[in-house]
């Protein structure tokens, strides 16, 4: 059976669900209890395309990714929550008449929702969104973005650990610096301005666009912003099992006569995996360094 | 047909309420918006990581002292750090007492956020939550 399926008439794709148990054996829980029994279903859902399409293999992923949830509360990240209900929706498509109809109908609605509450957040709930506190608190602070800070940012890394040291400290003993004490460049406020707008900006238009009626200019616009949020923010930020999920959902999200979509899509969860292991910021950093 | 029409819609209707959950959490326990399923992470500078857990011991006076987190501890400290629940801070009291010396009548935990200046970044302090847990004689 090809990847992506050949096109009207042909058997619905397996390219969501196969991303989906690419992701399971990629990111199996942490726990002993429940690794063994996420690594073992989504082989045997690679292996046997039957398999794939059992709502019985769905529902015991689910059950799996809800244990987890309960295990490490409050502490798993988001996407493990969406992880856990794409179960669940592939469960019920696996027992749907049209099961590529109610995946790409759960795709499309959870995917509104994400994005919906992204906005929401960094739109209205938080207090240091918008006025770009967050994203210089995080190029300075955050080791996931020090590559970037450096490279992008402008800040000598001689600089950029001494932040460190000094915000390492404050929040240990709860002693606030003196003002003027930690080094921030123009280059990199600026740069914290471009991801706030970039991103507020691209999350906004996606919950737009999932949320508008199919059939409509709009809706046309989803594929392409998708994959522009997956390269772009997976590219950046180290949270490969996010952008899988994204892959996969987006795949699911893909019409028969999309299928050319579906393709991009699997070569997005490709990147996000060479973004992972490709150290492309610290390059950039030496390059301009 | 309503029923299959309707039910693809479920996991997304799941995900709507798992939201007002952590919405509620997040105003009524002190839950760090980047945790608990209501997609607030990359939002705010208010993560686990710029909180802080200090545990305290009182005097008979009524006088605090900082007291080191017992290393066993520092796990359930995490969690309580991203949702400082009354349930979680008395049951890190509570497991603290043993572990600790010293002529405490109670302890107390209290978690602290950060807040940043958005001209200089200098950092504020708050405290977000707090408990006191009387020591009985048979907890230390």
């Amino acid at each position: 059976m090809s990847v992506a399926g050949t096109g009207h008439g042909a058997e619905p794709s397996l390219l969501p669900q196969r991303l989906t148990l690419i992701l399971a054996l990629l990111r199996p829980p942490g726990s002993w209890m429940l690794r063994p029994a996420v690594l073992c279903l989504a082989a045997v859902g690679l292996l046997w395309p039957r398999a794939a399409r059992s709502p019985w293999l769905w529902a015991a992923l689910a059950a799996t990714a809800a244990s987890r949830l309960v295990l490490d509360w409050p502490l798993a990240d988001n996407h493990q929550y969406l992880l856990a209900l794409w179960y669940v929706a592939l469960a019920l498509a696996a027992s749907a008449v049209d099961p590529a109809h109610s995946l790409r109908t759960s795709a499309r609605a959870m995917l509104a929702v994400v994005f919906t509450l992204a906005v929401l957040w960094k739109g209205v709930l938080s207090p240091d969104y918008l006025d770009g506190t967050f994203f210089r608190v995080a190029l300075l602070s955050d080791a996931r973005f020090q590559d970037l800070a450096i490279g992008l940012g402008g800040l000598d890394p001689a600089a950029y650990d001494a932040n460190l040291a000094l915000w390492d400290e404050a929040i240990r003993i709860g002693r606030p610096w003196p003002p003027g004490a930690v080094t921030e460049t123009a280059a990199l406020r600026i740069l914290a301005l471009f991801l706030t707008v970039w991103t507020l900006a691209l999350e906004a238009a996606l919950a737009l666009v999932l949320l508008w009626p199919n059939g409509r200019a709009a809706a046309r616009l989803r594929h392409p912003l998708l994959l522009v949020f997956i390269l772009t923010t997976f590219s950046l930020t180290p949270v490969a099992g996010f952008g899988w999920l994204l892959a996969a959902l987006g795949a699911a999200l893909c019409g028969p006569e999309e299928r050319r979509w579906q393709v991009l899509y699997a070569g997005a969860f490709l990147a996000v995996a060479i973004f992972e292991g490709w150290p492309w910021a610290s390059w950039l950093r030496d390059a301009l360094g | 047909m309503a029923r299959s029409r309707w039910l693809p819609l479920l996991p997304a209707a799941l995900l709507l309420l798992l939201a007002a959950h952590q919405g509620w959490r997040v105003h009524q326990q002190g839950l760090t918006p980047w945790k608990g399923g209501g997609f607030g992470m990359f939002a705010t500078s208010d993560g686990g990581h710029t909180r802080r857990l200090q545990l305290l011991g009182v005097d008979a006076e009524g006088r605090s002292h900082a007291l080191e987190l017992p290393a066993p501890l520092r796990g359930a400290a995490g969690r309580a750090r991203s949702l400082p629940s009354d349930a979680r801070l008395r049951q890190l009291a509570r497991r603290a007492a043993p572990l600790v010396s010293g002529p405490w009548v109670a302890l107390r935990v209290e978690v602290w956020r950060t807040r940043f200046d958005p001209v200089s970044l200098t950092p504020r302090f708050e405290r977000l939550r707090a408990w006191e847990q009387p020591i009985g004689r048979g907890d230390s």
